[in-house]
Parts: C-alpha cells; sequence; structure tokens
C-alpha cells in the first residue's frame, strides 16, 4: 500500500508584470509517493522551481499561484491554506532545500543558533542542552564527522558541500515526511555530488519518506529517481517510472532532450528553435514550432493522458514518438 | 549609424515611461529655467519698492512682497536662474575634474594610491567652511562659488568612479577584452566609460542638489550672491526675520524651491540608478 | 614542432593573511599540436582555469615557459603579445558576463579586428562580421542588438564568434558549455565541431565534465591540485583509467543509462585544498586507496604508459587489478 504524499493538479502560477504577465507555470500535475524519489527535469525557464515555490507557499510578488491544488496527506490543499497553517506544515511536515546552502543559512548566527531557532519555531525543544543533541544528532546522520565543531562555527567556514549537507540536516531536523529539494547539487563537485545524492536517497528509503527532486541534470534523474516528471514551458509534458522514461520517452521533447546527450559516436539531435514566450497565454501545443513530428491536431494544447500504465503524457501523437534515443 | 540614435531615442522614451513623477520634475526644472531666463517678470526683481512696503501675497503680488517692497515672486523666479545656472557650472567642473581623476586613480600604481590619500586627507577638512572662506576672501566673486562647489564634489565622483572602474575590472567582460588584445586607451573609451556613464549621470543629478543648498547656505551667509541680485538664500536670510512678525511669504517661498528643487534631483538620481540596472539584464 | 608546448610551468598564489601558498599549477607539462583538441580534466581547485589564463598569458607563471608557434610568450613585452593575441584566443564559461552588457553584438564581434588590423576599412570589416555571424549560426540582425536580448545559446556564440574572426590558431575554452541547458550544449559542442574542421582549429577544452569532452577531444589530460596525473588519447584513457583519481573521476560519472551503473571508486575524505602543503610525494596520497609508503617520499613524474598515454603514478599497472573489486574501496570521511 503506497501511501501518497502529495498530489498535485493543474498547478499555475503567474507574474504579473506592468506591461505582460508571464505564464511561468501552465498545468504541472504530478504526485509523490512514500518511499520514492520523484525528479522533476526541464531546462531553464521551464517553471520546475516556480511550481516548486508556488506549492510551498514561497513565491514573492509578483509572483502568484493562479490556479489548481496541491493536496498534501493528512493537511489539505497546500494553496488553499492559511499562511498560518502553511508556515507551520513548511518545515515539520516539509522539509525544503534550495540550490545555493549559503542563501538558506543565516551568516551572522551560528549554526547552532540556527537549528535551535527551528526548533523553536515550530514549539519544541526549549531545552538547550536537549536542541544541541538533537542537532549533533542529525549533523552525524548527514555524514559530517566532527559536528561539534560545525555546530559551534558559521556558514562561510564551510565548503559548499558540507553547507549543502548541514542544509539537509537542518530540513530533516523535525522529521519532515516530504523533502523538497530544488538542484540540491548544482554547481558541487561530481564526487561531492554523489555524496549528497546517496545521503538523501537513503533517508528515503530507510524511513518510507518521499522526495522531489528538482534538477536540469538527465544522470541525477538516471542514477537516483525513480519517477520522472518532464517539464517544458510551464507544463508536465511527460511523467512515468525512469525505467520507462529513459528508454522508451513518449513525449518528442523528451526524445529530443534524451538525443541531446553527448555521446561518442552518437549523432546529437538537432533541436531547433527556442523556447515559447511565456508571456502569450498558449493555445497550441507549447512545443509545436520545434517539432518534428507536429500535425493538425497540435494547435490545440494536448491534455496529460496516460498511454501505458502509470506513463503519462501530453502529446497528439497516440503513441508518442515509439522508440526513443538510447 | 542611425540606429544607435534610434536606440538613444527609444531608451529615453523607455525612461520617461518607467519614471513619470521624475521625468516630469526634470521637465519642471526645464521650464523653471527657460521662464527664468527668458520670460518677462511681473515687476523688476531687483528694484526696491518702498513705497509698497511688506504685503501679504494678492493679485498684482502673487508670491508677496518683502520689506523692500519687491515682488517676492519676480524675485523667486529670477533668482532660479542664478542658483539653477551656479550649481549647473559647479557641477560640469567637479564632473570634468572628478571622472578624469577617477579613472587615473582606479590604476594600479603607487602614485595612484597617494592621490587617493591625499583626497581622504582633503575630505577631511569642513569643506563648507573652506568654501565659505574661499568666496569671501575671493570677494564674493561668482566664479568662486563655482570653484567652490567643485571642491567640496571632485573628491565624490572620484572616489565613485575608482570604486565602479574596481569592480569593473574584476569581471569577466574586462578580463575578455584583455584576451582579445585592446590597448588601454580604447579599453577605457569603449569599455570603461560607458559602464559607469550611468553612475556619472547619477551622481551628477545628486551633485545638483548639493551644489544647490551650498550655493543657498552661501548667500543666506551673505557670501557669493549678494543682494541686490535675487538668490533664495538670501531672500531667506532677509524674510527670516520676518517670520516672527507672522509674515511668513517672504522666506518660505523660496525655501519652497530650494527644497522643489532638491527633491527633483534626488528623485531623478534614484531614477537614473533604477533605469540603469533595469535595463542591463 | 607543436602548436602550443608548455614546460615546467608553476603558479602559486600567497593566501591571504599570509595563511600559506596556494599551489594553484606545479610544474605542468604538455603540448597541443595544430588542429588537435586536447582536453584539461579537474574538478574544483585542480587549476585547470588557472592553466587556462597561464596558457592566454592573462596570468604570468613563476617559473616554466609557454611555447606558441615556436615563440615562448612569457618572454615578449605587451606589444609583442598583442600581436600574438590574433592567433590566440579564448571561450570563457559564463556566456553574459563575457560580453560588455552596452556594446551591440557587430561592435563586440568586430572589436578583434579593430585591435589587429588597424589598416581594414570598415566596409570590409562590416562584410566579415556578417560573414563571421553567419558560420556561428546567428541572424544578421543580431548584429545591432545588445547582449541582454539573447539567449544564454546566442550569447555563447557571439563570443565564440568574436573568438574565431582573426583566423586563430589556437582557441582556450574554458567551461564553454557548463552553463547552458542541455539542448544548447549539444548545439555548441556541434558547432566547435564543425567550425574546427572548417578552420583547423585547435582547441584546450577545460571541463570538469567528462561526458562533454568526449564528443570533441582526441587526447585528454587529467588534473588534480595544480598537477597532471594522466594524459593520453581521450578513448583509452576513458577505456583504462590508470591513475587511481581518473578511475575515482570517471566512476563517479553519473550514468544517463538507468539500467546502468558504474562502479564506484570512492577516494578518502574530500577534495584537498591547493593551500595544503606538500613538499614531495604524490598529489593524491592523503586520498589514494592504493597508497603506499614510496608514494609519499619521492617525487612523482608522468611516466609512460603505453604509446601517448602518460601516467603519474608508480603502482599504475596494478590498477587494474587493485582496484577492479569497484565498490565502495574506502570510507567516506570528513
Amino acid at each position: 500500500m503506497t501511501e501518497t504524499l502529495l498530489t498535485v493538479e493543474e498547478l499555475a502560477v503567474e507574474f504579473v508584470g506592468h506591461k505582460s504577465t508571464v505564464h511561468a507555470v501552465n498545468g504541472v500535475n504530478l504526485s509523490v509517493n512514500a518511499g520514492e524519489i520523484v525528479g522533476i527535469v526541464g531546462e531553464s525557464g521551464c517553471g520546475k522551481s516556480t511550481a516548486v515555490k508556488g506549492i510551498l507557499g514561497l513565491l514573492q510578488p509578483p509572483g502568484k499561484v493562479t490556479g489548481g491544488l496541491a493536496e498534501f496527506a493528512g493537511h489539505g490543499d497546500l494553496l488553499a491554506m492559511k499562511h498560518k497553517n502553511l508556515r507551520k506544515i513548511r518545515g515539520a511536515n516539509i522539509g525544503y532545500v534550495a540550490q545555493n546552502p549559503f542563501g538558506s543559512m543565516n551568516p551572522i548566527f551560528s549554526i547552532e543558533q540556527q537549528f535551535r531557532n527551528i526548533l523553536r519555531a515550530h514549539d519544541e525543544l526549549s531545552s538547550k542542552k536537549l536542541a544541541r543533541e538533537r542537532s549533533l544528532e542529525m549533523l552525524t546522520n548527514v555524514g559530517i564527522a566532527g559536528p561539534a565543531r560545525v555546530l559551534d562555527g558559521y556558514a562561510h567556514q564551510l565548503s559548499g558541500g558540507m553547507a549543502q549537507r548541514v542544509v539537509i540536516a537542518m530540513a530533516m531536523l523535525l522529521e519532515p515526511d516530504l523533502i523538497i529539494a530544488d538542484e540540491p547539487t548544482t554547481g558541487l563537485d561530481v564526487t561531492v555530488q554523489r555524496q549528497i545524492l546517496d545521503l538523501l536517497r537513503d533517508k528515503v528509503v530507510d524511513s518510507r519518506k518521499g522526495i522531489l527532486l528538482v534538477t536540469h541534470d538527465l544522470g541525477v534523474i538516471a542514477q537516483y529517481c525513480d519517477r520522472v516528471v518532464v517539464m517544458y514551458a510551464g507544463k508536465v509534458v511527460e511523467s512515468g517510472s525512469v525505467d520507462t522514461v529513459f528508454s522508451d520517452p513518449a513525449h518528442p521533447y523528451t526524445a529530443a532532450l534524451l538525443g541531446a546527450i553527448p555521446r561518442p559516436g552518437h549523432e546529437l539531435t538537432r533541436l531547433r528553435g527556442s523556447v515559447p514566450d511565456l508571456r502569450v497565454v498558449p493555445v497550441e501545443c507549447a512545443f509545436r514550432q520545434r517539432c518534428a513530428h507536429a500535425f493538425d491536431a497540435c494547435s490545440v494544447s494536448p491534455h496529460l493522458r496516460e498511454t501505458q500504465p502509470r506513463h503519462l503524457m501530453a502529446c497528439h501523437l497516440p503513441e508518442g514518438v515509439g522508440h526513443g534515443a538510447s | 549609424m542611425p540606429n544607435k540614435a534610434t536606440r538613444k531615442s527609444s531608451q529615453l522614451r523607455d525612461f520617461v515611461q518607467m519614471h513619470k513623477v521624475a521625468s516630469a520634475g526634470a521637465f519642471f526644472i526645464v521650464v523653471l529655467i527657460s521662464v527664468s531666463l527668458f520670460a518677462p517678470l511681473p515687476f523688476d526683481p531687483e528694484m526696491p519698492n518702498p513705497g509698497v512696503g511688506i504685503s501679504s501675497p494678492s493679485a498684482s503680488h502673487w508670491f508677496g512682497t518683502d520689506i523692500t517692497g519687491g515682488d517676492v515672486f519676480s524675485r523667486t523666479i529670477a533668482a532660479a536662474w542664478i542658483d539653477l545656472s551656479l550649481a549647473l557650472a559647479g557641477t560640469l567642473l567637479s564632473l570634468l575634474i572628478g571622472v578624469p581623476l577617477g579613472l587615473a586613480t582606479s590604476v594600479k600604481r603607487r602614485w595612484s594610491d597617494n592621490l587617493v590619500r591625499g583626497m581622504d586627507a582633503f575630505q577631511a577638512f569642513p569643506l563648507l567652511i573652506l568654501a565659505l572662506v574661499l568666496v569671501s576672501l575671493s570677494g564674493n566673486k561668482l566664479y568662486m562659488v563655482v570653484v567652490a562647489i567643485a571642491l567640496i564634489n571632485i573628491p565624490r565622483y572620484m572616489r565613485l568612479i575608482r570604486s565602479e572602474v574596481l569592480s569593473l575590472r574584476e569581471s569577466r567582460f574586462m578580463e575578455a577584452s584583455h584576451a582579445v588584445g585592446v590597448p588601454l586607451p580604447r579599453n577605457l573609451r569603449k569599455h570603461v566609460l560607458p559602464n559607469v556613464m550611468g553612475i556619472i549621470t547619477a551622481q551628477t543629478t545628486l551633485t545638483m542638489a548639493n551644489a544647490i543648498v551650498v550655493i543657498a547656505t552661501l548667500s543666506f551667509l551673505g557670501i557669493g550672491v549678494v543682494p541686490p541680485t535675487p538668490s533664495w538664500g538670501s531672500m531667506i536670510r532677509s524674510g527670516s526675520s520676518n517670520m516672527i512678525s507672522g509674515e511668513w511669504w517672504v522666506a518660505i517661498f523660496p525655501g519652497l524651491f530650494i527644497l522643489l528643487c532638491v527633491l527633483i534631483f534626488n528623485q531623478l538620481s534614484d531614477a537614473i540608478s533604477d533605469f540603469n540596472t533595469r535595463t542591463t539584464r | 614542432m607543436a602548436l602550443l608546448e608548455i614546460e615546467g610551468v608553476t603558479k602559486h598564489f600567497h593566501a591571504r593573511g599570509g595563511k600559506g601558498v596556494v599551489r594553484a599549477v606545479n610544474q605542468v607539462s604538455f603540448s597541443i599540436d595544430e588542429g588537435e583538441t586536447v582536453a584539461l580534466i579537474g574538478e574544483s581547485g585542480s587549476g585547470k582555469s588557472t592553466l587556462g589564463r597561464l596558457v592566454l598569458r592573462l596570468l604570468d607563471p613563476d617559473q616554466g615557459s609557454v611555447w606558441f608557434e615556436g615563440t615562448d610568450l612569457t618572454k615578449l613585452n605587451v606589444k609583442e603579445m598583442r600581436e600574438v593575441r590574433a592567433r590566440l584566443q579564448v571561450v570563457f564559461q559564463e556566456p553574459y558576463e563575457s560580453l560588455n552588457p552596452r556594446m551591440s553584438i557587430g561592435d563586440i564581434i568586430g572589436e578583434p579586428l579593430i585591435v589587429h588590423n588597424r589598416t581594414m576599412k570598415s566596409t570590409e570589416r562590416e562584410q566579415r562580421v556578417r560573414e563571421t555571424l553567419e558560420r556561428v549560426g546567428l541572424p544578421q540582425e543580431a548584429a545591432l542588438r545588445l547582449p541582454g536580448q539573447l539567449s544564454g545559446g546566442q550569447q555563447q556564440r557571439v563570443g565564440i564568434a568574436r573568438a574565431i574572426i582573426t583566423n586563430p590558431k589556437l582557441i582556450v575554452l574554458d567551461e564553454p558549455t557548463s552553463s547552458l541547458d542541455l539542448s544548447v550544449r549539444a548545439q555548441i559542442l556541434m558547432l566547435l565541431a564543425d567550425l574546427q574542421r572548417e578552420l583547423g582549429l585547435a582547441y584546450l577544452f577545460i571541463s570538469h565534465d567528462i561526458s562533454t569532452v568526449e564528443y570533441v577531444s582526441q587526447r585528454i589530460a587529467v588534473m588534480y591540485l595544480g598537477e597532471i596525473l594522466e594524459t593520453g588519447p581521450v578513448s583509452e584513457v576513458i577505456r583504462d583509467p590508470r591513475h587511481p583519481y581518473t578511475r575515482a573521476l570517471l566512476s563517479s560519472r553519473l550514468s544517463t543509462d538507468p539500467k546502468e551503473s558504474l562502479p564506484r571508486l570512492r577516494l578518502l575524505g574530500d577534495i584537498g585544498s591547493p593551500t595544503d602543503a606538500r613538499g614531495i610525494g604524490c598529489v593524491l596520497a592523503p586520498r589514494c586507496p592504493m597508497v603506499i609508503d614510496e608514494c609519499r617520499s619521492q617525487t612523482i613524474d608522468l611516466q609512460p604508459f603505453g604509446p601517448d598515454h602518460k601516467v603519474a603514478c608508480i603502482r599504475a599497472a596494478e590498477t587494474s587489478d587493485v582496484l577492479l573489486s569497484g565498490t565502495s574501496t574506502g570510507a567516506i570521511t570528513n
């Protein structure tokens, strides 16, 4: 019995400027179950970070959620919640790891103070001693040897990899059921990347939590995620298990993306054109102008539909593009 | 090239659209100066009219009259040209000396460090007092007012340019131009200057604001622009004694104009800075 | 003679606060032939970017020589060096940052001609700019735009255009695709490969991503903490990495095939810092799972291992035997 932790339906986010409105997210549908890692993959500007921030209520004006629902197990629709309640859930039930670890830490406070602040904000453990013990335990859990030294120190004394580990410890401090990580390893060296991702994966497998991982790196998806959600121009265009999507991509964009991976002796797919202007509300399929298979029906934006069990895609081609690049 | 001109004019249009208030203020200044310079005033600003004496604002004297019977409105408007043009002259002088100085001191040499230290020492003086001394010693010559303003503001330009160029030097495109082999003079002209222009413009409007206050301060103290030449500062001074007896209009109107002009230039500076940051990404 | 030959190049920086010396590049030697691509691979702190700058003489080496077309660049004065730059160009990592935000694209691309071909008429220059735009796949109207109005991929094309317009012989590419999206990355790599063929260019391709360089390079040099640990033909080094570091690096790649799981070789600890004091011995010794006493006490140089394959490891012959068991030889500590 897989317990569904998060269900997102038709999420929409807009950025209202003084001259035009950018429809950054225009129909995101996904779900995360306990014990699995779901990856959201897409190129820059596709809306993946925006979507995730929208779910958590972390959008800054002029951005705002304009539609959809985000059902979080046992707590209701996150998008319809009062700020007060959403804030309680963030941290305690859903942990968030942002892309730049140093941006998530306060340079003035010691690491210990920041851990204590988190605990205090959620009315847990007012005793300094207990808080410290819990923090040390968490730091050891994320693979930091010498946690006391880190705890007594400050953010600027940490390397990129260490800082990200500290931020993950902070996110897991209150034992949330779901962790949302937005590009947690971008910019870190490959070896450090592996360590961080292994760490996240261990946490999920052990304790039946769920992880929603946003990344642009197909290698991360291939090696660490159970299911993948492919985004393009603010929409989910394909989602399913990593094995099926990678070996048999149905949507032309997914196929093109996989075909663009540099491999010796392999002809790289030429993907012409560029991402559509999100200031215009799309009527036709957002990928139409760049798609080699476009036909008449594509003048209407396709909806996500199931082509195989638990494999969804948004394309008018009956079977998608069939056997894909691998 | 036709395109550069069209780009500049569309930039101007964008600026006005983005910053309507600041642009309106700029327009007001231009109108004020034009009127002050060219338009016929209802009364001769320098001619006292003892017969009239001090009187409150009325239909014939919109801003009232001062103790010598002079029309406050005419004097206020006439003073605009004098005060603003002096401010402009001082600002331009600061610019012409401060910017090259700033560029010079952004080079990594021993003498440039010494120059910066010299400027530090110079700024340790109370510069307004220095201005006071210089102008009164010269016998209230107007050109000395201009020099005084320049003296006060040159260090600011120098520091601003220097820090901006130093940080520009760390930028990747400067490294790229080095890799291309661009020689120093061209580098300064084509790469450094266009990128500091925005800061210079923003600072210039700030300098104008400061200059207006300096000129008003000097003339308030009876130095620089002296009666019968109308100046906002000296008008405030003579009107301040009237305040006690309830005749507010003599001092308040020129004061209001100073306030307005300073506000407008500060606004413009903000608007330019904002426009700069918004149009480079 | 090779187009580029660097010998014994060393660059040390003095860390601020007197906290020791940063040995960014340490006695590095290698060469690049005409029309060839040599990839320089390394993680952060490896010194690869510093080495790139030393080759371009954007930095001066403390020791060693940089021979380009038979001339030692380190002995040239500013004017002479400037003339050389027409034939030795660079493309940087961040496309937007490397372009003057207030200069039009046409001006940016045409500038090298103004600097190096003083006598060229402006009409001829404009013609050359037009040709170059076409060559890199940019539309003609891009010439009038500002960098901020282009996409990342287009900006990088501008950087490439600027680098090729003076017909250089060698271009140093410092992570040219790392900041770009995957689909754009592919386009730029193809462009670089095409240009190399058409113009007979040689590349020094600096990257941290082996998959990227596999596609465009013939030879590869692996760097760690300022030293080159292994060089050889790309296919051979990847097929049969002889240095434990190369092996660890290759094995930590994330395969984009979900069914393929590369056996991991883990090194002990985190990446070292170039300030760690080292007098003698192998640079990887503190972390190497194969380390023996001699590794710390001897000077380790690049030794030939096969035709054109060099390794700086005294146990290079045993690497595959010792590490064949693959997974987890060594714990992660800090």
